[in-house]
């Protein structure tokens, strides 16, 4: 079924809000880049770092309800009030809301902070706030504690088919009438360890972290971004490849910074060319969400648009928009 | 809607190596918690927990040539969580009357709940990179390509979705759930969905600092419970349209997949709501979405961790929803909780009790606690049940239950 993108909220070192996005793909608005000193296997290097900030989350959450969020959750959180404030939608009853958040990594400095409270203490001094920090959920689950949301509310990590299984949770809740909106959203972090695994990882690093969330609700609404018309993922064979072959239909296609493999095979697919671009390199994580963000921000001005997410192993998530 | 059936079941835990050898164990009332042998943990306690001691990865080829796999094993740096996946897969995708090549040419899915599986948390790489040396990156490599479900689809060369959920204690659960939505959406016309965990001395430290791991073996709903033992497994469930089974002459399904149904409480990031509110939602829904009522409910496979809160909450619950001498089982008993794949080792147990019409004993259980409102299965027992239901509560707040009727 078709969703209405009701509202876009984003976090990342470009700002905060869909607008920041807006000046980041027109070109008027610059990431900021944060030098840091990486170690990886082979030494240290200074990498740039593109990093998001969350302090504006203040404004709708009170400060001791801040205190045991770690960075993700915090992201999360203020790109779903972001969202909903796009949207401009209330939503009294909030078991009528359903969430879906995709990370491949999760909240990796809780994590982190727990493995942390190890080393410093032993297992004797293992930290339960971070434990309970640490798993992937985290960040909908605070969420969906701080919003009140009481519909179903789901976690997906799949590397690049990540944002498919989120839209998809979206579409079957919203098909079966169970909800009448639901928060989507997908984002990372960048935490010193998890810089120093992408740094040695080979290949080019990118260390970038944001959150970026969506309102959607069902197709037929009204919708203020954007309509996704049809969501696609697996992994790339010959059997999808037919799958794929309405690619020359768009006007835009929209290519996640996946080191080229997302351009390589949107050309072998397409039967004549694409118009296609890959904004803003390297400042968004490598998360779909960012991707989806930029084609409904996009589609408004082009017409029917498509972001195409791959990871390394060739999988995809491929999601066509409509104004 | 269309209607969704599973076709074949697929089970690894402490239980047992098989679907056939954990009911066997179950009904005849055995198991055994005991220490981990895989990691040592400095509590000055023992905490029991639910281990396979069997050698995975001969059993993992063993099986996967039985089932038709093309690719003889694993490669060999897929973690453990990822291996338990694949054995209970070849035994769900044996029992479908599929194999590898029927698989590839159908619109299949892949969905595998998880918590330790998808993590960056590799304790032994991150202790030295955090003292200051700089390790090879090899774990950190395997780190970030670990994901059970992505595994399983290149493992099988399946090219369809696929999606690890990461929902905590309910994931397997859920995994099913996504699994029912692509089905139901037209996206795929089978799916093998399930989840996965392995022991973790990780996870285990972290329930230790909760207060909520036992030192002695779990009683379930019992009086004097005080926690839970963790285990380590995976269940595996093809599921199928019924209109695909019939399409390609398929074998008579296992069951039908009625309902799902997950909510929030909204409430805590580790504690269930204490009236349970979520978790009634969530059975509202899955009970809304077979059409069926809740006295058709025949019994029930708990979550029943055996921790204070969830076995009071959960009981509460249960002695709301159901008529009154429905049976409840907590098969987490004899598989300690193995977490991400607690919700789909259960559902596979569940399925199996309706086809056989047999429930085991909640083990270790022994004395009513007034708190919980219910009284678990205390012996094996005959059940003629239509349709039953799965429960899983999860950290932060989430509930989601499954509801499997007679084929």
């Amino acid at each position: 079924m078709a969703l209405a993108v009701l509202g876009v909220g984003a976090v990342s070192a470009l700002g905060q809000g869909a607008g920041t996005l807006e000046d980041g793909l027109a070109g008027r608005r610059l990431p900021a880049a944060e030098h840091e000193t990486i170690a990886t296997v082979s030494g240290e290097a200074t990498l740039a770092v593109f990093r998001a900030r969350s302090d504006g989350l203040e404004r709708y959450v009170q400060a001791r309800a801040l205190r045991r969020l770690d960075r993700l959750s915090r992201m999360a959180l203020l790109a779903s009030h972001l969202a909903l404030e796009d949207a401009g939608v209330h939503i009294a009853d909030r078991s009528r809301l359903g969430l879906a958040f995709g990370s491949a990594f999760g909240p990796q400095s809780a994590s982190d902070a727990f493995n942390d409270s190890l080393i410093e203490g032993g297992d004797r001094c293992a930290s339960p706030t971070a434990f309970a920090g640490s798993v992937h959920n985290a960040l909908g689950s605070q969420a969906s504690i701080a919003l009140g949301i009481e519909g179903p509310c789901q976690t997906v990590t799949a590397l690049g088919q990540t944002l498919g299984g989120v839209l998809a949770w979206a579409e079957a809740w919203l098909a079966r009438g169970e909800v009448d909106y639901v928060l989507a959203g997908a984002g990372e972090e960048v935490t010193p360890f998890a810089a120093f695994c992408a740094a040695s990882a080979g290949g080019r690093a990118v260390l970038s972290e944001g959150f970026t969330a969506f309102l959607l609700g069902a197709g037929a609404q009204a919708q203020r971004r954007a309509r996704v018309e049809r969501t696609l993922s697996g992994h790339l064979t010959a059997h999808d490849a037919r799958r794929l072959d309405f690619l020359p239909d768009l006007e835009t296609l929209i290519l996640s910074h996946d080191g080229g493999l997302g351009a390589e095979a949107a050309a072998r697919l397409a039967r004549s060319p694409v118009p296609a671009c890959t904004p803003l390199p390297d400042c968004l994580p490598p998360c779909a969400g960012f991707d989806l963000a930029l084609a409904a921000l996009w589609s408004r001005a082009a017409g029917q648009t498509a972001c195409l997410s791959f990871d390394r192993a060739a999988r995809y998530t491929l999601v066509v928009l409509a104004r | 809607m269309a209607e969704i059936v599973a076709t074949g079941l697929g089970c690894i835990s402490a239980a047992g190596g098989s679907v056939d050898a954990a009911t066997a164990a179950m009904l005849a009332g055995e198991r055994a918690p005991r220490p981990p042998l895989r990691f040592a943990l400095d509590l000055g306690r023992d905490l029991p927990v639910f281990e396979i001691d069997s050698d995975l990865a001969a059993a993992t080829a063993a099986r996967m040539q039985s089932a038709g796999v093309a690719c003889v094993a694993p490669p060999s740096d897929w973690f453990r969580t990822s291996r338990l996946a694949a054995l209970a897969a070849c035994e769900a995708i044996e029992q479908a009357g599929l194999d590898a090549g029927a698989l590839r040419g159908a619109r299949a899915g892949v969905a595998v709940g998880t918590t330790v599986g998808c993590t960056l948390n590799d304790e032994a790489f991150y202790r030295a990179w955090r003292q200051g040396s700089r390790p090879e990156p090899g774990p950190a490599l395997r780190r970030l390509a670990n994901n059970p479900a992505l595994h399983l689809a290149d493992l099988l060369g399946l090219d369809g979705p696929a999606a690890t959920i990461a929902n905590a204690c309910s994931s397997g659960a859920d995994a099913i759930g996504l699994g029912m939505a692509w089905l139901e959406s037209g996206r795929c016309d089978v799916v093998l969905a399930g989840g996965s965990d392995e022991l973790s001395r990780l996870t285990c430290l972290g329930f230790a600092s909760l207060m909520i791991a036992s030192e002695r073996p779990c009683r379930p709903f019992d009086l004097k419970r005080d926690g839970l033992n963790l285990g380590e497994g995976a269940g595996m469930i093809v599921l199928e349209t019924r209109a695909a089974l019939e399409r390609r002459r398929g074998p008579r399904p296992l069951a039908r997949l009625l309902g799902f149904g997950t909510a929030a409480d909204a409430h805590h990031a580790t504690a269930p709501h204490p009236e349970g509110r979520g978790l009634a939602r969530a059975i509202q829904k899955a009970l809304a979405q077979a059409g069926c009522a809740a006295a058709r409910i025949g019994f029930v496979n708990a979550h029943g961790t055996s921790t204070r809160d969830n076995d009071r909450v959960e009981g509460r619950v249960m002695k709301d929803v159901l008529a009154a001498g429905t049976p409840v089982v907590s098969t987490k008993a004899y598989t300690g909780h193995t977490l991400g794949a607690a919700g789909a080792i259960e559902a596979v147990f569940t399925i199996r009790a309706l086809q056989d019409g047999r429930l085991p004993a909640t083990a270790g259980f022994a004395t009513p606690d007034p708190e919980c409102a219910i009284v678990p299965t205390t012996r094996a027992l005959e059940v003629e049940a239509e349709v039953a239901l799965s429960n899983s509560l999860a950290f932060g707040g989430n509930n989601s239950v499954l509801l499997f009727g007679r084929a």
